[in-house]
């Protein structure tokens, strides 16, 4: 890549700061940082970031609020990183626009690996990849059909829909709410039943062993993630 | 309409303006009456005994003058009744003078409206129409046009239900008749055997006949016998026979004899008959309030207890409740809400906060704030908050009579004790968590301080070495490296394992539960320790059958996470780790079983206790929290956790985690 990728990091401790900085080293990234969320919101604005690490406490503005205000214009990637046992506010982020999740304390490699796939999605093919395969499965969004083992899958119009909406966001989390508004529509937002249901139909088909999942893993108490990178 | 006023019965020259009334009172009406008065609303269908005497003890309890208006009807002329109603009243209220004004009935609110200004009439009593005998229509209208009106005084309306029969008008003729057919028969009796059997023996049988009679007749019938009886026995027995004449004048002895000891017989039977029958009622109260002491003992939140006692005020007094209770500087809490928005009503938000902040009672039928709706009476409390029960005479505007109000008031103390009694408990939960709490923290701190120190000092030891030291040689550079890591992970854990078990032993966690397939949680924590479980076989033998749980995922992912993490701890690598699920009756019972070393039988009790830990030869860091964070959330779940060694032949440790199966129905989705 010729051009740097932009990395803001927003959080309030210097230490963090420079342990984030310091894991970005090298002529591929450059970091810029905030350390509260109305300096966040303007760097945002000035700098035009490729990818936001956003820690959920700050100072000055929730976490949750800046992630929701750079939402209305922007759709910059946004990480953001939680203390443990805030699972509240992690959702609340990600139903805000927010696009995935880190929980402190995480390792390098971690990291590295969320950013990754933001980046591949925004600057690398921008179009929606045709045909998403993971494992021994594969997707083919144009045609409408999933394989496995080259057999074609009966799957139920929801249990496409599903997976179709998870391939979208392939390897980030989607909350539950995301997929119960777009595959149900808005006023089925708190029918999580519903989902636990279709999602164990539709792991029973995907998954060899349903009860060792490889590809659509349960975040508990957030969502799903599709894993299409072993 | 007939108005009998002004009864005197109990002075009280009290000046204050009419508490009803905002318009200025007729002064020269007023200055005809010297006190404010109560008026009683008397019907032709009302009891007049309990309801006057009902009025009689409001009026002497507020100390005011009692009025007694009888209202006409349409069924007929008034002139044979009126008498009859005076009668009545005046024996139950004495020196009742009487005026007679006629009324139009349409402006019959109006008329009484007037007469209460012109008597400062502050109260009305009246009794509520009985629903379950024939009532006229027009009167259950007028009672409710009267409690409605907004013009008019309050009301006082007795339940139809409290009105006590009044003995002696029930079963009258049967009475009579009885009374006529035992004299009778005795009589015929002894005219045909007065020749073969001696006159005492007649004499007696007389008195035993009028002693049994009286016990099952009312008081008038049995004493009109006391001297029917003596007359009966003239004729029948004493000659010359049918006559009123005496041969002997001696036989009036005899005559006199049998009256009298008829009227002792009549007096003692009804003293006993009245003293059951107060015992009776007494006995009825009594198991009442023994019934609510009782229930109230087995109660153990201020919900519970304001939800029984509305049942129990219901049962007596058909009335809405409120309930309201104060801690030391703090809001009021509604603990239940009665028919009355405190927010629309000022008056009533007046008299509860009075009631609660002076501990007397204020509202309707009292002094205080009288124009609200509800009576609120202090709950008698030395805690350390203050309550208050708010009654609110049902749909309509009205106060409660005294029997009602001692009730009320025994009500009330029941209530404010029983909260008093949760307020110890409460403070008693509060001191003990507080000494969990401290003992916990105490040991934590014991716990902490060691093995935070030991992480700690390898990890600030390194570091100066690798700061301090350039020419460390490359590959004790990295073993420097490592050793840091690892021990900061180990930091990590036991902060996080600590935060866990904080949290969950706090009094004040609420779980998140959903129903969940077992499956599901199992695949959440498996997907979790796969980088861990890189040198570990591991197999899952989930039930086809399996019931769902409930849980809170978040939560009981961790306990899974941990036990699956303490066998590949625990187990040398190459081991394989079992993760079993499987119904076990009521029970969904999710196993995790290796086959490395197993448990060391001493020390299996004391498994789950915060900072035990097993050396077993080969070194394993652990924070000693793991396994008591299991149990924690196996608790709070309704489960509970077991550990043992493999019983099946095999060596290795085995641990069950035991929730509630929940028994859903499917939900129904399509699957093809």
């Amino acid at each position: 890549m010729s051009i740097a990728v932009k990395i803001l990091v927003v959080d309030d401790e210097a230490q963090i700061r420079k342990f984030l900085k310091s894991s970005f080293a090298g002529t591929e990234y450059k970091v810029i940082e905030a350390e509260d969320g109305q300096t966040a919101l303007r760097l945002a604005g000035t700098e035009m970031p490729d990818v936001i690490l956003l820690d959920l406490g700050l100072p000055d503005i929730d976490g949750v609020e800046v992630a929701k205000q750079i939402r209305e214009w922007s759709q910059v990637p946004i990480i953001v990183l939680t203390a443990r046992g805030h699972e509240d506010d992690k959702v609340e982020a990600l139903d805000a626009g927010a696009d995935d999740y880190l929980t402190k304390p995480f390792s390098v490699k971690e990291l590295m690996a969320r950013v990754k796939v933001m980046l591949r999605r925004t600057l690398g093919s921008a179009a929606a990849e045709p045909v998403v395969e993971f494992g021994d499965c594969k997707l083919d969004l144009a045609a409408r059909l999933v394989y496995k083992k080259d057999e074609v899958l009966k799957l139920t119009p929801i249990e496409y829909k599903l997976l179709a909406f998870m391939a979208k966001y392939a390897d980030k989390v989607v909350t539950h709410k995301m997929l119960l508004s777009d595959v149900w529509g808005p006023g089925y937002d708190f029918e999580v039943q519903y989902l636990r249901v279709h999602m164990k139909n539709l792991r029973h088909k995907i998954e060899d062993e349903p009860a060792n999942p490889q590809f659509i893993l349960t975040e508990a108490g957030v969502g799903y993630r599709l894993v299409t990178k072993g | 309409m007939v108005i009998l006023a002004p009864a005197t019965l109990s002075m009280s020259n009290s000046n204050q303006t009419s508490p009803y009334l905002d318009r200025p009172l007729d002064k020269s009406a007023a200055a005809r009456v010297s006190a404010p008065g109560i008026a009683v609303i008397i019907t032709r269908e009302s009891n007049i005994e309990s309801l006057v005497r009902e009025a009689l003890n409001v009026a002497e309890i507020r100390g005011r003058l009692l009025y007694a208006i009888l209202v006409e009807d349409d069924l007929g002329p008034l002139v044979d009744q009126e008498a009859r109603w005076k009668n009545e009243v005046y024996r139950i209220a004495h020196k009742v003078k009487s005026d007679h004004i006629k009324l139009n009935r349409a402006n019959l609110v109006e008329n009484i409206y007037d007469y209460c200004v012109q008597f400062d009439i502050r109260l009305l009593v009246l009794e509520r129409p009985n629903k379950r005998t024939f009532s006229l229509p027009w009167e259950t209208n007028f009672v409710q046009k009267i409690i409605n009106s907004e013009v008019l005084p309050p009301s006082v309306v007795i339940p139809f239900e409290e009105r006590q029969v009044k003995p002696g008008q029930k079963h009258v003729a049967s009475d009579w008749l009885l009374l006529i057919g035992v004299i009778l028969a005795i009589s015929i009796f002894g005219a045909i055997t007065r020749d073969q059997i001696p006159k005492a023996f007649h004499l007696l049988t007389f008195i035993l006949a009028l002693t049994i009679v009286s016990s099952r007749i009312s008081l008038i019938t049995s004493v009109a016998g006391s001297f029917i009886a003596p007359i009966a026995f003239k004729l029948a027995h004493v000659a010359p026979y049918g006559t009123f004449l005496f041969e002997d004048p001696r036989q009036w002895l005899n005559l006199i004899g049998l009256l009298t000891v008829s009227l002792i017989i009549n007096t003692l039977t009804w003293q006993v008959k009245t003293g059951l029958k107060e015992t009776q009622i007494q006995e009825r109260r009594k198991s009442a309030l023994f019934n609510l002491t009782r229930d109230l003992l087995q109660k153990n939140s201020l919900e519970e207890i304001a939800s029984l006692a509305e049942a129990h005020i219901r049962d007596v007094i058909d009335s809405d409740i409120a309930l309201f209770v104060q801690y030391e500087g703090q809001e009021v809490t509604t603990i239940r809400h009665g028919n009355v928005d405190m927010d629309s009503s000022p008056e009533d938000r007046k008299a509860r906060d009075i009631c609660l902040s002076q501990g007397i009672e204020a509202g309707i039928g009292t002094q205080v704030y009288p124009l609200a709706y509800g009576l609120y009476l202090s709950l008698q409390s030395k805690n350390n908050f203050k309550g208050c029960l708010a009654v609110y005479p049902g749909s309509h505007r009205g106060t409660f009579p005294p029997d009602q109000l001692r009730i009320l008031d025994t009500f009330g103390s029941l209530i404010g004790l029983a909260f008093e009694r949760i307020g110890f408990e409460t403070a008693q939960r509060e001191a003990d968590q507080k000494i969990r709490d401290t003992n916990l923290q105490n040991t934590l701190l014991r716990s902490v301080s060691h093995d935070l120190k030991t992480p700690l000092t390898s990890i600030t030891g390194y570091a100066n070495q690798l700061a301090e030291d350039p020419n460390l040689p490359a590959e004790l550079r990295v073993e420097t490296y490592t050793t840091i890591r690892d021990q900061a992970w180990r930091l990590t854990n036991l902060v996080n394992n600590l935060l866990s078990i904080t949290k969950l032993e706090s009094a004040h966690l609420d779980l998140d539960t959903e129903v969940m397939f077992v499956e599901e949680l199992i695949g959440t924590a498996v997907s979790q320790m796969r980088p861990q479980l890189e040198h570990h076989k591991l197999i899952l033998d989930i039930a086809e059958d399996i019931p769902d749980v409930a849980v809170d995922a978040l939560i009981f992912n961790q306990a899974l996470v941990n036990l699956i993490g303490n066998a590949i701890k625990y187990t040398p690598a190459g081991c394989t780790i079992t993760v079993k699920a499987q119904r076990d009756k009521q029970w969904v019972q999710i196993s995790v079983i290796d086959d490395g070393p197993g448990l060391p039988e001493e020390g299996i009790d004391s498994i789950f206790e915060k900072f035990t830990r097993f050396q077993q030869g080969h070194k394993v860091e652990g924070t000693g929290l793991g396994l008591a964070i299991v149990k924690a959330v196996a608790e709070l779940h309704g489960g509970n956790v077991m550990a043992c060694n493999r019983s099946d032949g095999h060596s290795g440790a085995e641990f069950d985690i035991r929730l509630p199966a929940v028994e859903s129905a499917p939900i129904d989705v399509e699957t093809s």
